[in-house]
């Protein structure tokens, strides 16, 4: 018997069956959903938490192993299907990858039909300046307004009730290589965007448009001098090694800061307590370290920026002077938990260093930094500096091959974001198994195309299994159970209070488990891999439907993979040696499942 | 970095690419003349093939990435001397860049000769997933 069920035998009332064992007391969502929003998926991820929780609970652990596909709809397009759908006033809101199609469903209607479908003009050069297949990762809403971006770097907000284009702005230049990809999110009257393109030696920045108009408020650069980062004197960085001045010019050789990557093409977090924006950059460019000497500030670092004004509150660098690829633009989920003793505010981010952070979102204080995920390039985080200590033996170098270093640029976790239950209070994290050799190349950086300097193929990590979803104690830093997959778990979760958890794979498993212990309770082929979230919401009919992208792609389920495309005649590749079997159990697909009782 | 620093990276790399024409060479049409004997010009190829970063986009030995694959004798906008010259030099629609500003029209040659031979000798036309995996090294 375990420690757990043990416990359980004393303490009845933490092991209720039916709603699972209480694992974390008191652990709470800290930037909840509005109550207008129950029933339905408002933002990207659920709430500014970017919790991925619902309320709903109607389909629960008992019944959970009943579910059927009650209706699928085609996006008719390929690629990878990252991201998540909306659901708003009994409609249905999608985007698709590359061209970046909309879609309305009307929720109402038998056979779900179309409101409208909104085709916006999309430069194709975008399709060669991506760097990791053509995603998006989804929309936001607010004002009768559906806003997101699109690949060759602009935002649009559509008409919600008529499908017209209602603005158009142009936020990064897609010839030098720029690219958006990430979800927006809205806070109070603006649209927060953020670039993408750390390999294509792009200088990283996340900006607001007003959402009224498209027009840019501000825009904070995550590299260079202080005014464009925009630090004044209400920086208050936690960790001394970041006061300075200009730290994010002056910690690059010359002027490498000009196209040094950390991109911004993850998620978005809000706190409207604190009026705090959280969000993550990207790896610096190139890969090769011996051509960027420093810190390299402020790429693999988590960002605090005042929402109205996009002034730099804090920062923490995660991985300074990123040797590996690790780039740190996962999502900072926003909770409010026990800590040493000590209810806390913080936000919980699982990076790709394979480290799951939990970290005091007021201050930028680490509080815990534990592996999640098997890793070798790090003894472990220095909580009083809040620096690695790096294993110099996976440091890279040019021109020097590096064996074995774990996790493989891919991380231990991607941009697949994790779900966070009040109920357990237990993070239910989507992770990677993968390990690498790494090489660094001197590379000469040409506008608009890869500034990388790097051969790092992948290979599987230790064990018999290349991703696990596994339930995280944030407040302990320990694992509680995990789930071993024969791939890379590259979708997102989705957590409710029926507590029951959700995830799909690359192998195109859809699934469902109990968010207590683990055990899986039911599973769907939906054919094409999944690299997209669930998402649950309450129909018009009353019913309980869990939606989930079904379209394999990304960097990992593309590009890696080698070929799983069976659309491209003019582009045949051999299967990669780090998912070889893959193109075994799925090819390209663009469907959304819907499930229900 | 500055531009003149990039400069002296590649030099590290390959000599050769530190001669940036300053003159622009004639793009689209090949010269019959001028149509590269292959064998002399695939190992200066295989060199400019990384110096230019072309691995980055189309993968270690144009085995696919970002950017499609070079290996598979599937040509999008054909397979011949002229019209592989005309890819690198005048770019293509999704995304390849111009390189004839940047390349030397000689260099270029040198690319198309090893941008043909990618594909020598291979046919993936059957995936037959009970054989052995095929090794693919690079991101």
């Amino acid at each position: 018997m375990r420690g757990r069920d043990l416990l359980c035998l004393f303490v009845l009332t933490a092991c209720a069956p039916e709603r699972g064992a209480v694992v974390v007391a008191s652990a709470r969502i800290g930037t909840p959903a509005p109550p207008n929003s129950a029933g339905q998926w408002v933002m990207p991820g659920g709430d500014y938490a970017n919790s991925r929780y619902s309320e709903l609970r109607d389909i629960d652990v008992s019944n959970a192993p009943g579910l059927k596909a009650a209706w699928t709809f085609s996006t008719g397009v390929l690629r990878g299907h990252e991201g998540q759908p909306l659901v708003i006033d009994n409609t249905m809101y999608l985007v698709t990858p590359y061209p970046n199609v909309a879609y309305a469903l009307d929720l109402t209607q038998p056979g779900f039909p179309l409101k409208w479908k909104f085709r916006p003009d999309n430069d194709p050069r975008a399709v060669g300046k991506a760097c990791c297949d053509l995603v998006n990762r989804g929309a936001a809403f607010a004002d009768g307004k559906l806003v997101y971006n699109l690949l060759d770097g602009h935002t649009v907000a559509v008409d919600a009730k008529s499908g017209m284009q209602l603005w158009r702005t142009r936020v990064v230049d897609v010839a030098i290589g720029e690219t958006i990809t990430m979800a927006p999110i809205i806070v109070k009257d603006m649209v927060i965007v953020g670039s993408s393109g750390g390999e294509m030696g792009v200088r990283g920045f996340i900006a607001a448009l007003d959402l009224a108009t498209g027009k840019e408020r501000w825009r904070g650069y995550n590299l260079g001098p202080d005014a464009d980062v925009k630090i004044t004197e209400r920086f208050k960085p936690f960790y001394a090694h970041d006061r300075g001045t200009n730290l994010g010019a002056t910690s690059w050789p010359g002027e490498g800061w000009k196209i040094g990557g950390g991109a911004a093409w993850g998620w978005v977090s809000y706190d409207p307590a604190l009026n705090l924006i959280y969000y993550g950059t990207s790896n610096p460019g190139p890969w090769n370290q011996d051509q960027r000497l420093g810190d390299n500030k402020w790429t693999c670092a988590i960002l605090a920026r005042d929402a109205d004004t996009g002034e730099l509150r804090w920062v923490y660098q995660i991985t300074p002077h990123d040797l590996w690829d690790y780039d740190g633009v996962n999502e900072n989920i926003l909770v409010d938990l026990p800590v040493k003793g000590q209810m806390r505010k913080v936000l919980v981010h699982f990076d790709r260093n394979a480290f799951a952070y939990t970290i005091d979102r007021a201050t930028g204080e680490v509080l815990l930094a534990e592996p999640f995920a098997p890793m070798n390039w790090a003894s472990g985080i220095d909580l009083a500096t809040g620096r690695p200590n790096v294993n110099p033996e996976k440091a890279t170098k040019q021109d020097v091959l590096v064996r074995d270093i774990c996790p493989s640029l891919e991380g231990g976790k991607n941009q697949q974001p994790a779900a966070f239950s009040p109920n357990t209070g237990l993070f239910y994290v989507p992770t990677n198994n993968l390990c690498m050799d790494y090489k660094g190349r001197a590379v000469a950086y040409f506008a608009g195309t890869p500034y990388i300097g790097a051969d790092a193929p992948e290979k599987a990590g230790p064990g018999d299994y290349k991703g696990e979803f596994i339930a995280w104690d944030a407040s302990n830093g320990k694992k509680i159970w995990g789930i071993k997959e024969p791939f890379p778990v590259w979708g997102g979760a989705l957590v409710t209070a029926g507590n029951v958890v959700f995830y799909g794979t690359l192998d195109g498993w859809f699934k469902a488990a109990d968010a207590t212990t683990g055990k899986e309770l039911w599973k769907f082929k939906v054919g094409s891999g999944v690299v997209g979230n669930p998402v649950t919401y309450r129909g018009p009919d009353g019913k309980q439907y869990i939606a989930v992208y079904s379209g394999v792609g990304g960097d990992m389920g593309a590009l890696i993979a080698g070929d799983v495309a069976s659309s491209l005649a003019h582009d045949v590749r051999e299967r990669g040696a780090t998912l070889p079997d893959l193109a075994r159990y799925t090819s390209w697909g663009g469907m959304l499942f819907v499930f229900s009782l | 970095m500055r531009r003149s620093l990039h400069l002296v990276v590649a030099a590290l790399t390959v000599s050769a690419v530190l001669v940036f024409s300053a003159k622009r060479p004639a793009a689209a049409s090949l010269p019959q003349a001028t149509a590269p004997t292959v064998s002399r010009d695939v190992a200066a190829g295989t060199r400019l093939f990384v110096a230019y970063n072309c691995g980055d986009c189309h993968g270690a030995g144009g085995s696919g990435a970002m950017g499609p694959s070079l290996q598979d004798n599937r040509w999008r906008f054909g397979g011949s001397d002229t019209e592989i010259y005309a890819s690198i030099a005048e770019g293509r629609p999704e995304g390849m860049p111009a390189w004839g500003p940047k390349i030397p029209r000689g260099q270029v040659l040198q690319l198309v000769a090893y941008v043909r031979s990618l594909g020598d000798g291979k046919d993936l036309t059957t995936e037959n997933f009970t054989g052995a995996t095929v090794e693919r090294a690079g991101h």
